[in-house]
């Protein structure tokens, strides 16, 4: 089932002046339930503007989408919905519990539920400790973990995430990757804008990836990092100059890398014909894998190419 | 639940930003000035000398004398809560739509008119009970002192409250296009000092131009835009239980339901 579908999504600011800026265009994609999906691109490609659509912040020029079933901007939705923006702003003259009793009302919560809920989501960040401290008083990794159990304290059936760990430290990221793992096995869906492509590579089902307003690739991780028809083959023993020349001789990319042999190869057949040359030259062969880019160097290839064109 | 939340948050704001406090700072040491007048003056006040023969005149016996009071008190007030009023509340929705802020709350199932509503209820709010602290701490002094409980006095907590709503749509549609309570300030009061007063005095001028152009400019805009200065007065006949003057109330009416409309469309169709 799909929790966020959109079609055909553009958005055009100001588009009868001069400064026309194209923040979306033509964009579709569907986030299932139950997935950390996450929207990658560089700044400027769209990311913030395609969560704004999908709650109604800015409106579409064109295009549909739906979020759990209903029109996105509906009531219906939004109380499903659990948002973290980029850059968020509390009312600094409210306490931790004070913002999220707040918005807990804001969200539609019954009363004889909030006192609970608020306490519960306070411990869930971490934050209970500071519960009655003034948000003006808060550092930013402290402001980031109201903010995540402000996203969480209507119980959402989906949390989108704008750079939720930003300006926190290394071991609080930790924890909220955990935290977003936990509400993925609690059936959650989790929709997450992130810069910290390390961050979104250890947690995320899947990447889109967007460029300009345009969905430029989708899929996996694995799908996404693995280079095809490349392979890794770590061997024990010396390839000789005889193997070398022969390579060179019928075009097959072959180059040693950490250790290991690097294949570029039409296909498995080219594969095993290389792992038989190798064997027949005394080599012994430890591992054979797919070679795969971590999905930093993916995203930095994919986006140089596309900015190429 | 939603719209009381945010009249609530709204009030909070005044209190936590200091503004309500301000006012009410203001308002008490009004206040205290009128209970040291009251003690200080007496109720018996002679008039005239002794050639001509002196006149004793009992203000208690006087409502004529305590209205006129009361009235010259609403034109005080009138002024004073007017202009604390709009300093009070104009960064409330600029405030609000800060990126950030704004995001937020339209995330939530909460519809774009409601946080507008619950906006300019809570504004309301904090405009009222400030108005009401001083115009009924004024009725009880003068009460106190003169026994005279002029009921049309408490009725200037409702006119003034009028003029502010009035006055609150055009700050509504200035805030929601410029994002800048600086500038709402700026435009509300040029309106309130310059503009308004020289629109009431329009008859003068037009006699002074000698202008069919002038008249039709000067009368246009005269009846187009909201008349604090009017309405000011319709606060004094209300005081001295003179007839009303109800045109500056329901063309001003007018022109705040146009502007609130006007408002209430430019905030449900602006991206943030």
């Amino acid at each position: 089932m799909s929790i966020i579908h959109a079609d055909r999504i553009t958005k055009v600011f100001n588009p009868r002046g001069k400064g026309a800026v194209t923040a979306l265009s033509e964009l579709s994609l569907d986030v299932r339930e139950g997935e950390i999906f996450g929207l990658l691109g560089p700044n400027g490609a769209g990311k913030t503007t395609f969560i704004k659509v999908l709650l109604e912040i800015v409106t579409a020029t064109s295009g549909t989408a739906e979020m759990l079933g209903a029109p996105i901007g509906s009531a219906a939705a939004k109380a499903r919905v659990g948002y973290l923006p980029e850059n968020h702003k509390y009312p600094d003259f409210l306490t931790g519990a004070q913002v999220l009793r707040y918005f807990s009302k804001l969200g539609g919560l019954p009363s004889d539920k909030r006192e609970a809920r608020v306490a519960d989501r306070l411990k869930l960040v971490g934050m209970e400790q500071w519960d009655k401290t003034k948000i003006r008083k808060y550092s930013k990794g402290m402001m980031q973990r109201i903010g995540l159990a402000q996203a969480l304290i209507n119980d959402p059936q989906l949390v989108i995430l704008d750079e939720p760990t930003d300006g926190v430290d290394p071991l609080g990221r930790k924890e909220i990757r955990d935290m977003l793992q936990r509400l993925r096995d609690q059936g959650k869906t989790v929709f997450l804008n992130s810069h910290l492509l390390s961050e979104v590579e250890l947690i995320c089902d899947r990447v889109a990836i967007l460029n300009k307003g345009r969905l430029i690739r989708m899929g996996t991780v694995k799908e996404l990092t693995t280079q095809e028809n490349t392979y890794r083959i770590g061997v024990r023993g010396e390839v000789t100059e005889e193997l070398r020349l022969n390579w060179e001789a019928t075009r097959v990319s072959v180059r040693e890398e950490n250790g290991e042999l690097v294949c570029a190869l039409p296909d498995v057949a080219a594969l095993n014909a290389v792992i038989d040359q190798l064997r027949a030259a005394g080599l012994l062969i430890t591992s054979v894998a797919e070679k795969r880019q971590s999905l930093e160097d993916m995203f930095i290839d994919v986006i140089s190419r596309e900015d190429a064109k | 639940m939603k719209l009381m939340a945010l009249i609530e948050f709204t009030f909070r704001e005044g209190l936590a930003r200091k503004t309500i406090i301000g006012f009410a700072v203001i308002s008490t040491f009004f206040l205290v000035i009128g209970i040291i007048a009251a003690l200080l003056i007496p109720t018996v006040i002679e008039t005239g000398n002794p050639q001509a023969g002196v006149t004793t005149i009992d203000i208690t016996n006087n409502t004529q004398v305590i209205w006129q009071v009361q009235a010259a008190l609403t034109g005080f007030i009138n002024f004073a809560a007017l202009v604390l009023s709009i300093f009070a509340t104009a960064s409330i929705l600029p405030n609000t739509m800060e990126k950030g802020s704004i995001d937020l709350l339209l995330s939530k199932p909460v519809s774009r008119m409601e946080i507008l509503l619950g906006k300019i209820l809570g504004s309301l709010l904090i405009v009222v009970v400030n108005v009401a602290y001083f115009i009924v701490g004024m009725w009880l002094i003068v009460g106190l002192r003169t026994g005279e409980w002029n009921p049309s006095f408490l009725g200037v907590t409702i006119s003034i409250t009028y003029t502010y709503i009035v006055l609150f749509a055009p700050m509504l549609v200035i805030g929601i296009a410029s994002h800048s309570s600086a500038l709402t300030i700026i435009v509300l009061y040029v309106f309130i000092f310059l503009i308004s007063p020289i629109l009431e005095s329009r008859e003068a001028i037009i006699q002074l131009a000698q202008s069919d152009i002038a008249k039709t400019v000067l009368d246009t805009l005269y009846y187009i835009l909201p008349k604090p200065d009017a309405l000011g007065s319709v606060s004094y006949d209300l005081v001295m239980h003179q007839s009303l003057d109800w045109m500056p109330v329901w063309s001003s009416g007018l022109f705040a339901v146009a502007m609130y409309g006007l408002a209430a469309w430019q905030f449900r169709r602006k991206d943030f």
